[in-house]
Formats: structure tokens, sequence, C-alpha cells
């Protein structure tokens, strides 16, 4: 008669405990997932954030807040921007579609002055630090992200 | 000649309530987690949009204030807003944090650009970076405001002349800002 095959310390464990550990890190895993999944439709960004808003009520108060506001702007002579809760007609529509890919041009060419100027500060130090292979390190990098921004930038306008 | 297997009876109550109580402990320690970092909506948006709204206004009362070369009025105004109650991570997302950044960043630009205007100390200028930053910036989501008061620090470590903290504090902005470029590029940028 051969040996009874040793179970496993798991399958030991199982048998003996209310609390399989191993049932319970996959049903962990399983629900990081849902979790995760739910939190990052939270966490999208809405088209308005006062359509998180659930009550009408704040809504009311922070537009009249907001009215108050910029009529005080007005009073001092300053003219606030024409805000998106206008009405959105077909032209408008295309003229956003539009202003979407030169929205981003923007975005990418302002990211560029920030990081060439981040090169000119950060080559700045190396003068001073001349026997420091970081400065000149950091410095190098700089540069390229630097050069591929601004042919990023070129690229997109 | 074959063994006879032996079928152990499933301890089916016993499964199902581990099954159960590692969900239920599985989403627990995912939503303090993303609670933690922030990832999760604001627990009271209409904050968050309060403060938007606040700082749009304000933010154009300094445009205004710059426009009539009222670079003390400009600060002034900032440093009133320095002076408010912010929000926390928890109540208002990590977009409030990201606002305090943008209006320390604005002050602290005007400070070192203004240095004799209400002067202040290189000493005194790298607790404004310290104080608008907060102790958790570096968990925040990539963003350029963030990026911004991040370089604004080397400016002021420089000013200090501490030259190892202001490369430190340039390299890590220009991490920050690779990485919004790549976002931008890949369309993801927020």
């Amino acid at each position: 008669m051969s040996p009874a095959r040793p179970s496993s310390p798991v399958s030991a464990d199982r048998s003996q405990k209310p609390w399989p550990l191993g049932h319970v890190l996959i049903a962990m895993s399983i629900a990081a997932s849902i979790t995760t999944g739910c939190a990052r439709r939270g966490a999208e960004p809405s088209a308005s954030p006062a359509m998180d808003m659930a009550p009408g009520d704040d809504l009311a108060r922070l537009e009249q807040q907001l009215s108050q506001r910029e009529a005080q702007l007005q009073a001092a002579g300053y003219r606030p921007m024409e805000r998106a809760r206008s009405t959105a007609g077909t032209a408008k529509q295309m003229d956003a579609n539009e202003g979407q890919a030169g929205g981003r041009c923007r975005q990418v060419c302002e990211i560029t002055t920030a990081i060439c100027e981040l090169e000119g500060q950060i080559c700045g130090l190396v003068p001073r630090h001349p026997e420091d292979q970081r400065y000149q390190a950091a410095c190098s990098r700089a540069a390229d992200d630097c050069r591929f921004a601004t042919e990023a930038c070129n690229a997109c306008t | 000649m074959t063994s006879p297997t032996v079928a152990k009876p499933m301890p089916a109550r016993g499964t199902w309530m581990s099954l159960l109580a590692g969900v239920m402990l599985g989403a627990l320690l995912m939503l303090v987690g993303l609670a933690q970092a922030g990832r999760l909506a604001p627990s009271r948006p209409e904050v968050l949009v309060a403060l938007a709204q606040t700082l749009e206004v304000e933010h154009q009362r300094v445009d205004l204030l710059l426009a009539q070369k009222d670079i003390a009025g400009a600060i002034a105004a900032l440093e009133r807003l320095r002076g408010t109650e912010w929000p926390d991570r928890a109540v208002a997302g990590e977009a409030a944090e990201q606002l305090r950044h943008d209006a320390y960043g604005r002050l602290l630009r005007l400070r070192l650009d203004h240095p004799k205007v209400d002067p202040r100390t290189p000493d005194q200028l790298a607790a404004l970076a310290s104080e608008g930053l907060g102790d958790d910036y570096k968990t925040l989501a990539t963003n350029a405001f963030t990026a911004r008061l991040v370089a604004l620090r080397g400016e002021v470590s420089e000013l200090r002349g501490d030259d190892e903290a202001a490369l430190l504090a340039y390299d890590e902005a220009l991490t920050m800002n690779h990485g919004l470029l790549q976002q931008a590029l890949t369309g993801a940028a927020p």
C-alpha cells in the first residue's frame, strides 16, 4: 500500500481554518479590479465640475456667488471672460473641434517653453561646478529634452 | 489496480464566507489606498467648485492689478489667498492642491521678479515654496502647476546659494514636464 500523498501546507491549512488564504487573495484581487474600475470612472473629468453636484440649491448658490463677484469686477472696470455656459451652436462646435487640435499644440509649445527654460537654468549651474559631472549630465539631458520638445512644437504648429 | 479516490465534501458555507470576506477586505483596502492617494472623486465636490470659482475671480483681479502696473496690489491679493484655509485632498480632491500650487506659483513668480516690492528674504521665499507645495506633492498626478512651483523652488535655492538643491528641483521639474509633454503628444493630457 502506497503511503498517502502529503497534502500541501496550503490545502492542510484550508481544511482546518475557516479563512482560506488562497480564496481570500483571489477575492481581494477581484475586488481590487472592480473597485479600481469604479474609481477610474469616478476620477474621469466630467464635462463640468458642476455636473458632479447633486444638490441643485448648492449650484444655484454658487452661481449667484459667482455672479456677484463678476458684478464687483465689472464695477471695477474689468469685463469677465465669456463663459462656456452660453449656448453652443453647430458652428461653435466645429470651431471647438478645430480649437481642440490648436489647444493641444498650444499645450505642447507651452511645455516646450517650460522645458527649455529649465535647460537654461540647469546649464547655467554648470560653470559654477565644472568638476561635478552630475551638473553636466543634467545639462545634457535637459538639452536633449529641449531639442525634442522644440521639434514636437514645430511639427505641431 | 486503481485506488479509489475519495471526494472530500466541499465546505460550501465556509468557502462563500471566506470569498465574501475577501471581496469586502479587498474593496476596503483599495478604497482606502485610492482615497489616500486622492485619486477618488472629492468627497465634497461643491467645495472644489467654490474654490475654483473663487480662485478664477481672484486671478482675474490679479490680472487687472498687473495691467494697472500695481505689483504691490497683486502681491497683496495673492498673499490674501495664501492666508485662506485651503481644503485638503480628502475633501476637494487632487485638483484643490493643484489650484493651490497655481496660486503659490504665481505669488512666488511675482516675488522673484519684483524683489524690491514688499521684500522677502531668500529663506522666507523658500518657506513660501515649501508651504505651497505641501508635504505630499510628489503623490499628485503630474501637472503643470506643481511642475512650475518645483522649478520656482529651484530658483529660490539658487538665490540662497544652494546649487545642489537647485539642481535637484530643476531636474525634478524637468522630469515632470517631460511626462506632461509625453501626455500631450499621446493625447492623454487632462
